[in-house]
């Protein structure tokens, strides 16, 4: 079993008012090609830095090999970092930059020459020792930072978007560089990328994140397989998403039709989204599949033909097949049990309330939520919040208070039942809490949805 | 190795069009510059190398005699050369005590939050604002009220108030280079191993000499050909090389030995900006 190398334990940070990281924790193991995948803005880099030591978390704890670094300095962390953009150094040459650590180090001169000269040949560069910074291409300079992180030999080593700044055709062939060095140096590399692509490439392990949270851990192949949520759906890769529902264990039903699948444990008729890749979709005779549509457009794509499909419930679903079809025909689909992909939905709290002064929306007597509502008071409302928004904090540092009467525990975090007064409420967090346990909560105001509606199905 | 530079692949031609197109625009600056440099600068070698001195009954004819007079007199024996030895002793001290002053201010500005930042910014410009003179005035006044209005103390009230007259010019440059400063460059060293005060010496202080450069060039100049400190401070007893040529050029009769100092120190001048612009290629310091 392999060791854990870095352990993040509850990790959060903010900047100011804005929180950056939620409640983050997350196991790297030893000599794992680790991707933190998500769009700009999800923490990823934030995370990283904290990693690297140039920023530190509010709030958790950083163990690397088991020993707390939260308050080591950078240039203590046997880890080196492949910063964006490289960060070279533009006074020094090419020798200097990769010989910088070392020299610091007070290694001594001869081997000082061998071990930078290894490093360059890692990378390719042997003949461009003497050479300056910017002289170099984009792709050389990444080369350059690359080797003169690993010739410190880290345990560890970062890399924040190292590929970002190259064309498409560089990246590729850098890919598999990276993916053979980290291979034959057996050093651990966590990799951040908003490029799903560099991710499903590289990758042992693959971090989903949105908002400062993990959304999905697992390999490539499970990442894109088996999306948990619709944003990793459709962050990694083009899918379908149509709603749909569970008959009964192995039977699903979207667009109106039965299908097969592999998923169970659902209950009756629970509303699910369903993940279908367009190239999972197979394209038959009309007749052949009780889910049929005429094709809309279509656009050659190289290596497949994108088509669009409207069904006939007029929801357009896009297909990749090798074969091309002609516009206007009509078609039947199938798609092989295995590759039906099920999604829960996201847990919501759903009241019914009513408006008061500067948007406060009373509940009950014991649950009044702050939101951005401009309604007018008195009106009657509807308030949704998702169990990940609901926050466990504190009594005294609250909105309003409860007590736990069960947890369920999920693939990355657990479903806490509150009892607040006579309603209940679902919180998702990763912080291990107990049942019976008095607990405040607070709901930040703009994750407050409020609308007015008519019926109210009851919970 | 088949990466392409994506530096050298910038196209040139366009850039080429467009600077045709506002070559125009750089008129009235030449024009300005025809009349008001190199205009004086051909009169000032004319002067240097005749005997013609503006009077009517002079006579017009090629001479050496002023240089001879500057270089081999007693006359640039005993003054003239002491006050550009002088000149440069002051000028030396002034830029020493900015640079070890202003650098330190420079680099915390950039440390500090914007809003402070922009503070600071308004204090070094704000006496920019007051006229030079007065300014100087001002510093006569104090000495005075200092009672340090005595000779021996004259060469250190001057060095004060040009201190305080060119320490502006020292931070600026020096601020803007660091201001630009790759952070993650210095980030990187710490990553690399270094503590913070090896980081400022292997990798800030490189990177910002050629802002320091700068620094001095803009600082070390001025002090060098000023006249107008000396003479309200000193009240024109401790002789730099401005107020010779000030003299020169201020009494009568003097034009001829004023051009041979004023192209000497356009000479020392122009040595130091080929030093600016041998460490600094893209100007990218100077203010």
């Amino acid at each position: 079993m392999a060791k854990v190398l870095i352990d993040l334990k509850n990790i959060c940070k903010n900047f100011g008012e804005t929180e950056v990281l939620h409640d983050f924790n997350l196991q790297i193991m030893e000599n794992e090609f680790v991707t933190l995948l998500g769009p700009s803005g999800c923490g990823k880099t934030t995370l990283l830095r904290m990693i690297g030591g140039f920023d530190s978390p509010s709030y958790g704890e950083i163990y690397f090999d088991g020993k707390l670094i939260n308050d080591v300095e950078p240039n203590e962390r046997p880890i080196n970092t492949v910063f964006q953009r490289y960060a070279l150094f533009p006074h020094l040459n090419v020798f200097d930059n990769v010989a910088f650590g070392l020299k610091i180090k007070k290694t001594p001169k001869e081997e000082i020459q061998k071990l930078v000269m290894d490093a360059l040949k890692q990378v390719h560069l042997e003949e461009y020792y003497d050479r300056k910074i910017d002289s170099l291409s984009g792709g050389q300079q990444q080369r350059v930072a690359m080797a003169r992180a690993i010739v410190l030999k880290p345990k560890l080593l970062l890399l924040d978007e190292p590929l970002a700044a190259l064309d498409r055709k560089l990246r590729q062939d850098l890919r598999y560089e990276l993916k053979d060095m980290q291979r034959s140096l057996g050093i651990t590399f966590i990799y951040v990328t908003h490029d799903q692509e560099e991710a499903l490439t590289m990758s042992d392990t693959v971090v989903i994140m949105n908002e400062g949270r993990i959304l999905q851990i697992g390999s490539p192949e499970m990442i894109y397989n088996e999306p948990e949520t619709r944003f990793v759906a459709n962050f990694i890769g083009e899918s379908n998403i149509v709603e749909g529902k569970m008959i009964k264990d192995n039977v699903c039903m979207f667009e109106g039709v039965q299908f097969p699948c592999t998923y169970k444990g659902f209950s009756k008729n629970e509303e699910v989204d369903i993940v279908i890749r367009p190239e999972d979709f197979l394209i038959v005779n009309k007749n052949e599949s009780k889910l049929t549509g005429k094709i809309d457009s279509k656009t050659f794509q190289g290596a497949v033909h994108e088509i669009n499909i409207i069904d006939q419930n007029g929801v357009e679903l896009t297909v990749h097949t090798t074969k091309d079809y002609p516009l206007e025909m009509e078609v039947g689909l199938t798609v092989d049990p295995e590759n039906i992909t099920v999604m829960k939905k996201p847990g919501v709290n759903t009241y019914s309330g009513v408006m008061q002064e500067d948007g406060y929306v009373k509940v009950s007597d014991d649950m009044i939520l702050e939101t951005e509502s401009e309604l007018e008071e008195g009106t009657e409302v509807v308030v949704r919040i998702l169990t990940q928004d609901v926050l466990l904090d504190d009594i005294d540092e609250s909105d309003f208070e409860g007590t736990i009467t069960d947890i369920k525990k999920r693939d990355l975090y657990y479903d806490v039942y509150i009892k607040v007064g006579e309603n209940k409420i679902v919180s998702s967090t990763s912080k291990v809490h107990k049942v019976g346990e008095e607990t405040g909560i607070w709901v930040k105001k703009e994750k407050v949805i409020v609308s007015v509606e008519e019926d109210l199905e009851n919970e | 190795m088949n990466d392409d530079s994506t530096k050298t692949q910038e196209l040139k031609p366009s850039r080429i069009k467009h600077l045709k197109s506002t070559k125009s625009f750089a008129i009235p600056y030449l024009v300005w510059l025809g009349m008001f440099l190199v205009i004086p600068m051909a009169i000032l070698i004319f002067l240097a190398f005749s005997t013609y001195d503006f009077s009517a009954h002079a006579e017009i004819h090629g001479t050496l005699n002023n240089w001879k007079y500057v270089f081999a007199s007693s006359y640039a024996l005993n003054v003239f050369w002491p006050s550009v030895f002088r000149s440069f002793y002051v000028s030396f001290i002034v830029t020493i005590i900015c640079l070890l002053i202003g650098y330190p201010v420079a680099y915390f500005m950039t440390k500090m939050k914007a809003r402070y930042r922009a503070l600071v910014m308004i204090f070094l410009s704000l006496p920019l604002w007051c006229n030079q003179v007065l300014r100087i005035v001002s510093w006569r006044t104090i000495f005075e009220i200092l009672n340090m209005n005595y000779n021996e103390y004259y060469i250190f009230n001057i060095i004060v108030a040009m201190v305080s007259m060119y320490m502006p010019f020292m931070i600026l440059p020096i601020f803007t280079v660091l201001e630009k400063l790759d952070k993650r460059v210095v980030e990187a060293s710490y990553d690399l191993g270094c503590s913070r005060i090896q980081s400022f010496f292997k990798v800030t202080l490189p990177l910002s000499l050629g802002g320091i450069v700068s620094g001095i060039i803009m600082t070390f100049l001025p002090s060098l050909t000023s006249f107008e400190v000396s003479d309200a401070v000193s009240y024109n007893t401790v002789l730099l090389l401005g107020n010779l040529i000030h003299a020169r050029f201020h009494g009568t009769g003097g034009y001829n030995i004023g051009s041979v100092f004023s192209i000497i120190t356009i000479v020392f001048t122009v040595v130091g900006f080929i030093l600016v612009l041998k460490v600094d290629k893209e100007g990218e310091t100077l203010i």
